[in-house]
């Protein structure tokens, strides 16, 4: 869901650029990619979508990125973006940002410290109800020292207070973002062509057709190599792939086993594989999708929750979907982010799942195969987004696997849109899900944090305060260890309550057009370094030769 | 013939009257409360939340919603597409061309193809040539569209690749072409789903034609021609042929159902964005204001189909054209 | 054992096949309407290789358990028995989840069958209804109850159940006849109407009526019997385009619900990757294919026996 940097898997080495290589004379060429959905908005502080945030973090820019130290804690081996240097108070509680002085928006006008302060703003504002404003907390205000320093000042001290500021708030412009209202961002015609500060501007949104930018030849580092990058947006995941092996598309971002297999044949196409922070789980609704006063009259008891974890052959249905691109997930953490820990987890064990489900009352008492109590049947719909061919397949895996301890699944398949809308509505039994998680752990709390359950993603109102005070523990603990200490006991607290069957870990492998050079890929977010990318002249194709001129549909 | 006209155009209102309100009534019978979580649906834009509220009338009683809807359906206000989070009716206005084009290709393809195939069985009726055709005008006729569609694919854009996959251009690529190289472009994305939907259609018509065929063949005025001499020849093109097309072109009139849901799956196989693809893709999304246009929108093509065909046909049989006037 | 089994079938089908022809043969001799058309039947050859097929069909259907090598819903082995091309072990192949292609036509065979016969038969029975009503009723309330019709006709069939199912949710099976049943009686309806327009100014009738006898007995009597080889033909043709809607319904995903196999939705298992599954379209495909085929010569042949007039199908 949210894409930051990983300390721990990055293999990226950030080459800050220097100052005066505007224009280089190999750059040129098209690439486009190829999605199965649509985003849902392109400016970063509202999208939700992998597809949005990927067009959104190529548009927008942040103060720093993480850097090749894997650091998260303090700004050791941060690179300056947006901002040129900073400067921390003595007391640790506040920092000033310089900016770059040649920072422009893609409309013209510089850059400034408003619209830092700006932004931090729209970020914690509930009526915008970004889904990092739960990480802000601790930050209390932003001031405009000058136009181009502005200071960001904390309640507290804590480790990752650098990287809160630095990474989590993208900067947007104030005077084109400021004419709209706030609880419009998500619907406001005026949004749907954002004007952002990166190396790549806006240039248009057909929705279920593309999305297109191209080069920022003015961008204050340089230009990218690349004159521009489509997303070609088909209905699902296999229209997608179709146009990416018929060649009408150039990259396709998450591979399949059969894609892998099948680009062995194709050799004008390069398979990239590089780390993943994505987690997959089947989510339980802990509420009553008709009244969410109400627990769920299922999910309610962890009971339940745990004896259907149990009926689960996790190691077999990863095998059988992802193959060799992904293993049996621990917990909502990326093995990544153990750091040589080991968790207690649920285990297989389908004689075991049935007796405690008969232990709890759901016993098949007219032979047909359900178990029922209390006149309701172990029964309830299982949502997956068509967009994901791994998740429709891990569905109907899931349903034969529960049926053999008498639970009935009935799937419920839809455009990943619809599922989005579903799960916000809390209208739903179990669905399919993956989240993508940040450099540290602490931002599990975003996901099942209590705070996110009314205003955030926490939809399947999963409430536990003993794994919110533990996350807190060890967010704000300054001895590494510790924290250490306290993480792990949010996670086995967490893992113990089951309120998702922990599915699977994806290895990401991305196929490409051969004559697309890429450079190294972030495990959360592979464009990060997308400028760099080029085609060299002579393996050039046509529509490599459009140059920087507008389309005539 | 004015009268004719004014008279069908008349029952053709009514009966989209009719069908509008089936739809009214199908939406109102639904389980949950799809309009109602059209406007507590914090993705559309506050505003037009409030005017669906204002638009559907929800707080008030049927019978006013009723004419509420009948109202917005008259203006041509069709609602609000929430997966494509803009207007129904813009919805519609990018889609309903490329239908028509594949549409008109298929139609034409189809009847030049079927009437030829039922005369050429009359004509040589019993012969190797019918009971061949007649052998493969019901293979087609039995077949799934979604399934030949997808033979179709399987064989020409995978095995043998020589067509395009899906779509209707080639994606994005296709902005930067040429004006002959665009044409070319679409042509190519053309053949397949219009290939399919001329073999599906084309079928249908000719069991049609040769029944229709047999049955003027049989006729008097036919025995009198032969009487008087004429050759086989021409007996078939002039008197024949011109009266079997009658019914044809009351099957005009029929084959626009057929051909709206062809192009439902042949759209959804291939990608063609139409209206039959919009509607399984709204139905994915679950956007019930866009699958209700798009429901009402098809029987009105149908009834303007076939008011056209009983306006054609009125002009074809000079015994109707008497009688109108 | 599993040729045993099947030899067994073709045997059983075969012999009723024999059966049905010898009883044809001896109704076709005692004359009348019927029995004339089912001597014509008989010696259509291509009529007789249809009933063949069909009557194996539904001894396929039948006996479903017995035939299917394996129960269609488990996974064999996700792992290494995944998505495998036609084999000896698996004549149709397996699909993603390692279930046997052929095992699942098997039963999906069963549940398409009896999906498309329950519905028509729920339409033909409303449809001769409401077009007797209509025609014998005549005058205004046929007038109006004819417009209803042309305006539900005026919907194309597909976009009404696609609206129905996009409102609903996926339905159970039953609900899946009902609402195929209930929008296919439309064209039954007029072509009854028709019928029984025509019946009513027959002697038999007009003399039943001057007599005064009651409308129960005359529709009983003198209309319905006049109808019923309209409304058999009707049905036969209907059932293949019952049964190929159903497909497509299901194949887009809103008719019959997975696990539950049909031929519409195995081939939507497949459709994910056309080109690497292509067993998962083809078999089911040629299924309905030859079934609706098999509908479709015996009703043109029924019609051309029984009604030399058009008759559409239902």
């Amino acid at each position: 869901m949210l894409s930051r940097a990983l300390p721990v898997l990055v293999l990226a080495v950030f080459a800050a650029c220097r100052p005066g290589d505007r224009g280089s004379a190999d750059a040129g060429g098209t690439m486009i990619i190829s999605v199965g959905a649509e985003p849902d908005a392109l400016l970063p502080i509202t999208t939700t979508s992998l597809a949005g945030n990927q067009v959104a973090d190529i548009m927008f820019e942040r103060l720093a990125e993480p850097g090749d130290s894997m650091n998260t804690r303090g700004d050791g081996g941060f690179v300056p973006e947006l901002a040129e240097s900073w400067t921390w108070s003595p007391d640790s509680l506040s920092i000033a940002f310089k900016l770059h002085p040649e920072a422009k928006w893609h409309d013209g006008r510089p850059v400034t410290a408003r619209d830092v302060a700006f932004s931090f703003d729209i970020h914690k504002d509930p009526e915008v109800g970004s889904s990092v404003a739960p990480l802000l907390s601790r930050i209390d205000s932003v001031t405009v020292s000058d136009s181009l320093t502005a200071v960001v000042w904390y309640r507290q001290r804590y480790p990752e207070q650098f990287l809160d500021a630095a990474f989590q708030v993208r900067i947007h412009p104030e005077h084109w973002l400021g004419q709209v209202k706030r609880s419009e961002y998500t619907t406001s015609p005026v949004v749907r062509s954002p004007v952002g500060s990166g190396r790549f501007k806006f240039a248009r949104w057909e929705p279920g057709t593309l999305v297109e930018v191209v080069a920022n030849t003015e961008h204050y580092r340089g230009r990218p190599k690349l004159d521009r990058i489509l997303w070609t947006i088909a209905p699902d995941f296999n229209t997608s792939a179709t146009r990416f092996f018929s060649g009408e598309a150039d990259y396709l971002e998450y591979l399949r086993p059969e894609n892998v297999e099948e680009i062995k044949k194709h050799p004008d196409l390069t398979i990239t594989r590089y780390g993943s922070l994505d987690y997959g789980f089947v989510w339980f609704n802990l509420r009553d999708p008709r009244n969410n006063a109400r627990p769920h009259p299922i999910f309610g008891d962890v009971g339940v929750r745990r004896a259907l974890s149990m009926a689960v052959d996790r190691e077999k249905a990863v095998r059988s979907v992802l193959g060799d691109l992904g293993f049996v997930a621990v917990g909502p953490l990326p093995r990544a982010h153990l750091f040589g820990d080991t968790l207690t987890t649920i285990g297989y064990d389908p004689e075991g799942a049935k007796r405690l489900l008969d232990s709890l009352g759901w016993r098949d008492t007219n032979g047909d195969g359900i178990r029922e109590k209390g006149g309701r049947q172990l029964r309830f719909s299982l949502a997956a987004p068509t967009s994901s061919q791994s998740r429709l397949q891990f569905s109907v895996i899931l349903q034969a696997m529960l049926r053999d301890v008498g639970a009935r699944v009935e799937l419920d398949h839809m455009e990943l849109r619809a599922f989005q809308e579903l799960l916000a509505r809390k209208r739903w039994d179990a669905a399919m899900q993956a989240w993508r998680t940040d450099p540290t752990p602490s931002s599990v709390i975003q996901t099942w944090g209590i705070a996110s359950i009314k205003d955030g993603v926490n939809f399947g109102s999963y409430e536990s305060p003993a794994f919110d005070a533990a996350i807190d523990s060890a967010t704000s603990s300054m001895d590494a260890r510790r924290a250490q200490e306290y993480y792990h006991r949010a996670y086995e607290t967490i893992i113990a309550d089951a309120p998702a069957i922990w599915l699977y870990e994806p290895l990401n492998a991305a196929g490409h057009h051969s004559r697309i050079k890429v450079a190294s890929m972030r495990p959360d977010a592979w464009w990060t370094r997308i400028h760099e990318w080029s085609i060299p002249r002579n393996e050039r194709i046509p529509r490599d030769n459009i140059g920087l001129r507008a389309a005539t549909p | 013939m004015r009268a004719l006209v004014a008279r069908r155009l008349l029952q053709a209102v009514v009966i989209v009257a009719i069908a509008a309100t089936a739809t009214f009534l199908l939406v109102q019978l639904a389980p949950g409360d799809p309009l109602g979580d059209l406007v507590t649906n914090p993705r559309v834009p506050a505003e037009v939340r409030e005017r669906l509220r204002e638009r559907w009338g929800l707080d008030r009683p049927v019978h006013e919603q009723y004419a509420l809807y009948v109202r917005n359906l008259a203006r041509g206000d069709l609602g609000w597409s929430f997966s494509q989070s803009r207007p129904v009716a813009h919805a519609l206005v990018d889609a309903l061309p490329n239908t028509m084009l594949l549409m008109g290709v298929a139609l034409i393809g189809a009847f030049v193809l079927g009437v030829a195939t039922g005369v050429v069985r009359a004509a040589r009726r019993g012969s190797v040539a019918d009971r061949a055709l007649g052998a493969g005008t019901l293979f087609f006729y039995s077949m799934p569209d979604f399934w030949l569609a997808i033979m179709a694919m399987l064989v020409f854009a995978y095995w043998v690749p020589i067509f395009p996959t899906s779509g209707m251009t080639t994606a994005v690529i296709y902005d930067y072409l040429s004006p002959a190289g665009k044409l070319l472009d679409r042509l190519r994305h053309l053949v397949l789903p219009a290939t399919t939907l001329v073999l599906l259609l084309a079928a249908i018509i000719a069991r049609y034609q040769r029944a229709a065929f047999l049955d003027v063949a049989t006729q008097d005025f036919v025995r009198t021609a032969r009487a008087k001499g004429l050759t086989e020849r021409a007996v078939l093109w002039r008197h024949v042929l011109r009266n079997a097309l009658l019914p044809v072109i009351t099957l005009l009139g029929l084959a626009l159902p057929m051909l709206v849901g062809g192009a439902v799956f042949i759209e959804h196989v291939f990608a063609w964005p139409g209206m039959g693809r919009l509607v399984v893709v709204a139905i994915a999304a679950r956007d019930h204001s866009l699958v209700m246009a798009i429901v009402i929108l098809g029987s009105v093509l149908v009834t303007l189909g076939s008011l056209l065909a009983d306006v054609l046909y009125a002009v074809a049989d000079p015994r109707l054209r008497l009688h109108a006037r | 054992m599993m040729l045993v089994r099947w030899a067994l079938a073709i045997a059983l089908s075969a012999a009723v096949a024999a059966a049905v022809g010898r009883l044809w043969a001896r109704m076709g001799a005692g004359g009348g309407p019927w029995g004339t058309a089912l001597a014509r039947l008989r010696r259509d050859r291509g009529g007789m290789v249809a009933l063949h097929f069909l009557l194996f069909v539904a001894t396929v259907a039948l006996f479903a358990r017995w035939l299917a090598p394996f129960d269609p819903n488990v996974q064999l082995d996700i792992i290494n028995l995944a998505s495998r091309p036609p084999s000896v072990a698996h004549p149709f192949g397996t699909d993603i989840y390692s279930r046997d292609v052929l095992s699942r036509v098997v039963h999906g065979t069963r549940i398409s069958l009896s999906v498309a016969c329950l519905a028509i038969l729920l339409s033909i029975t409303v449809g001769t209804a409401y077009g007797t009503s209509a025609g014998y009723l005549g005058g205004r309330a046929d007038a109006v109850m004819m417009r209803v019709i042309d305006a539900l006709l005026s919907i194309p069939r597909i976009l009404m159940l696609l609206a129905i199912f996009a409102l609903w949710g996926r339905v159970s099976l039953g609900a899946l006849v009902l609402i195929l049943g209930l929008t296919g009686w439309f064209a039954t309806s007029r072509l009854v109407r028709a019928q029984v327009l025509s019946l009513k100014t027959e002697e038999m009738v007009v003399a039943a009526r001057a007599l005064g006898a009651r409308h129960r007995r005359i529709v009983w009597r003198h209309i319905l019997p006049g109808v019923t080889s309209t409304v058999v033909v009707a049905a036969t043709l209907g059932i293949g385009n019952v049964i190929i809607l159903e497909a497509g319904l299901s194949f887009l995903g809103v008719g019959v619900q997975p696990p539950t196999a049909s031929w519409g939705n195995i081939i939507s298992d497949g459709a994910s990757n056309v080109a690497g599954l292509w067993w998962m379209s083809l078999f089911p495909g040629l299924a309905i294919v030859l079934t609706v085929m098999a509908f479709n010569i015996i009703g043109d042949a029924l019609r051309d026996a029984l009604d030399p007039r058009e008759i559409q199908p239902a």
